[in-house]
């Protein structure tokens, strides 16, 4: 990876970032997101032609299987949705964004920003959803009584 | 996917609670965690009683390992770990010769 680009990304994370080459020409990039549960949150950097490809390898899609299934027509249109607000793209479970140079930074943060959402999506689990539909259920009827 | 940032895991679901506890997750090296920064490691997470207490379905609290460093090493460890009987092993991953190696393993 070019040491110019490693350096100028240093800097902006205020020395806070590590890079090591995971297979021959992808690169994961150690920055100090984390999960919930402490793990750091995965980022891989490929160069295809002029561009950076910024992706997850599944990663997210797998920490979300923990506690949470994509298993509904509703559920896969959420998680689309999030997906496309945060401009990101998705194919075969992979998450991913595309750079140039001069915008690999604050493209970075909107990844680690649009994972961070996808992983939250285990807040909707139907315990969750029905403690919430009860409460405001109590204020609906509240009000209107 | 990497094959080595595998994941298996132990999910518990109370019949008389809603939700379910992540109590064990043994993980491949796919990155640094909070407690061991600028170190990459298989590692386990696996849930505290303070956790549980304080009402977390999961827990920050993870150790780094060496007892496993590939899927099958990891399948092993975990169906022995988590004390999987003989017929769901059978039941859950068939066709896997993890049996044999539970007698003989650490």
């Amino acid at each position: 990876m070019n040491q110019k680009i490693i350096d100028k990304l240093k800097t902006q994370f205020n020395g806070r970032l590590r890079i090591a080459e995971k297979r021959p020409g992808i690169w994961q990039l150690y920055i100090p997101f984390y999960h919930e549960d402490g793990d750091m949150i995965v980022i891989f950097l490929k160069q295809e032609g002029n561009e950076w490809k910024i992706s997850d390898y599944a990663m997210a899609i797998m920490r979300l299987s923990y506690s949470y299934d994509i298993d509904t027509e509703n559920k896969e249109k959420i998680f689309q949705k999030i997906i496309a607000e945060n401009g990101l793209k998705e194919e075969d479970g992979n998450i991913f964004v595309y750079a140039h140079d001069e915008n690999l930074y604050p493209t970075l943060l909107q990844f680690v920003h649009g994972i961070s959402k996808l992983t939250s999506m285990r807040y909707f689990r139907r315990e969750v959803i029905e403690s919430l539909f009860y409460e405001q259920l109590d204020e609906y009827i509240y009000f209107y009584s | 996917m990497f094959p080595e940032n595998f994941s298996i895991g132990l999910v518990y679901s109370p019949k008389h609670e809603k939700g379910s506890y992540e109590i064990l997750r043994c993980d491949g090296p796919h990155g640094e965690h909070e407690m061991f920064p600028h170190h990459v490691h298989f590692h386990i997470h696996e849930i505290t009683s303070a956790a549980l207490e304080n009402g977390l379905k999961e827990d920050r609290n993870m150790e780094i390992t060496d007892k496993y460093t590939n899927f099958d090493d990891v399948l092993r460890f975990f169906v022995k770990h988590i004390n999987l009987k003989s017929e769901d092993i059978n039941r859950f991953f068939p066709g896997k010769d993890l049996q044999a190696e539970l007698k003989f393993g650490n």
